[in-house]
């Protein structure tokens, strides 16, 4: 089961308000994947750029408002991708965040690249409720090994509900060619092979659920999104998108997670 | 029916790795959900010391991997049941010496992977985080 949840409030429609292709969270095998969140206004969908503490307090408002109505709750946030847009902010960063997590998740603080000169972006993967029965120990298994021969990593592993994908980038086969192939020829061929991946594992893009988007210069976001809107026609899954200096001269590098 | 998927924190048997609680962080070292396990991001913290364990990128690697054995275990999972990982490097030159030492750690199946470079704190030069699957492989 892959539900859609709606934004409670108005604001929080990121897809309405910026044209963000994106749910904004979905729930599926007892989790809940939100997209990255940002400091909005919930009623208007205004963007309230301010300090690392204000837009903090605001993310976790609007977080709240988000989780209850969909069965979870602050206390029971499983993952948080922290980002911010200055490790300097990092104790500031901590001081705003700490009240709001009295059962702390795991997390990772970044600093990364925000949309729009925003200084905070929170990336949630939060605890819902199981569904059935529960399940015996969960094999993993490797979806097509042979793919990626060279490097130590598995292109997709399939896990319960789940398939887990590494981060995708556009073929290098002729490196000067990748240097100058532009963000859209990246996004189109990343999600290309993004679709046959899932497609071997015997899931699909209509059936991701989080997609995290790394772009080597948040100037260039336009450009990904109007090929990756493609891609998922209907329903699109939670998404995150950052700004990370990639391996190798890459422009995108897109990962997801996907139900079976 | 539904009811609340379970919840629980994960810490290392080892106190001198429990970095949230010694450094004071607003962080549980681990999450299990289900039958899943999220780690928060781990960086080369000395076993012995606690305190960090900067060296050659290949040595701060190892010893981020050991240390994420040691949650792993310590939670009844291991290293073979991660499924997906998510490595931040400091210096996107260290990406050929990274897959290096993977392939000493993870010599078949390793997991689905994403890397990039960014800002770390206290000089460290990787941090890595990972979801795993609960429970020894092979059950």
């Amino acid at each position: 089961m892959r539900d859609v949840i709606s934004a409670p409030v108005p604001g929080l429609d990121l897809g309405r308000e910026y044209g963000h292709h994106q749910s904004p969270a979905i729930r599926a095998g007892g989790l809940i994947f939100c997209s990255g969140m940002v400091a909005i206004n919930p009623q208007t969908g205004e963007r309230e750029h301010g300090t690392v503490t204000s837009e903090t307090r605001r993310i976790f408002g609007n977080l709240k408002l988000l989780l209850e109505p969909a069965g979870s709750s602050l206390e029971r946030l499983v993952q948080v991708h922290a980002m911010i847009y200055d490790r300097i902010e990092y104790d500031v960063l901590n001081r705003a965040y700490r009240p709001y997590v009295p059962s702390p998740p795991a997390r990772t603080v970044m600093s990364v690249q925000i949309e729009a000169g925003l200084k905070v972006m929170l990336d949630v993967i939060a605890a819902a409720e199981t569904r059935g029965s529960a399940p015996a120990a969960l094999s993993r298994q490797v979806v097509d090994s042979a793919q990626n021969p060279t490097l130590p990593l598995s292109p997709a592993i399939h896990a319960g509900d789940f398939v887990f994908l590494s981060g995708i980038v556009a073929d290098d086969s002729a490196i000067d060619e990748r240097r100058h192939s532009t963000v859209a020829a990246q996004t189109r061929q990343i999600l290309t092979k993004m679709a046959q991946l899932l497609e071997a594992a015997g899931s699909s893009l209509a059936k991701a659920v989080k997609v995290n988007v790394l772009i080597y210069s948040m100037l260039e976001c336009d450009n990904m999104n109007s090929v990756y809107r493609e891609f998922f026609p209907d329903d699109p899954p939670a998404r995150t998108v950052y700004g990370a200096t990639l391996v190798g001269g890459h422009k995108v590098e897109i990962d997801c997670i996907a139900l079976t | 029916m539904t009811e609340p998927l379970p919840r629980s924190v994960i810490e290392p048997a080892n106190p001198n790795l429990n970095v949230s609680r010694n450094a004071n962080l607003p962080h549980s070292p681990g999450i299990r959900v289900g039958e899943y396990i999220f780690l928060s991001g781990m960086g080369p913290v000395d076993p012995v010391t606690g305190g960090r364990n900067l060296g050659p990128i290949a040595e701060q690697i190892r010893q981020t991997l050991r240390n994420m054995a040691h949650m792993l275990e310590s939670a009844e999972s291991g290293l073979n049941r991660i499924v997906k990982m998510t490595v931040v490097l400091a210096d996107v030159g260290d990406y050929d010496e990274m897959n290096r030492v993977w392939r000493e750690f993870f010599p078949v199946d390793p997991p689905a992977r994403s890397t990039c470079a960014l800002q770390l704190s206290n000089g460290n030069g990787v941090e890595i985080e990972c979801i795993a699957l609960a429970g020894k492989s092979g059950v």
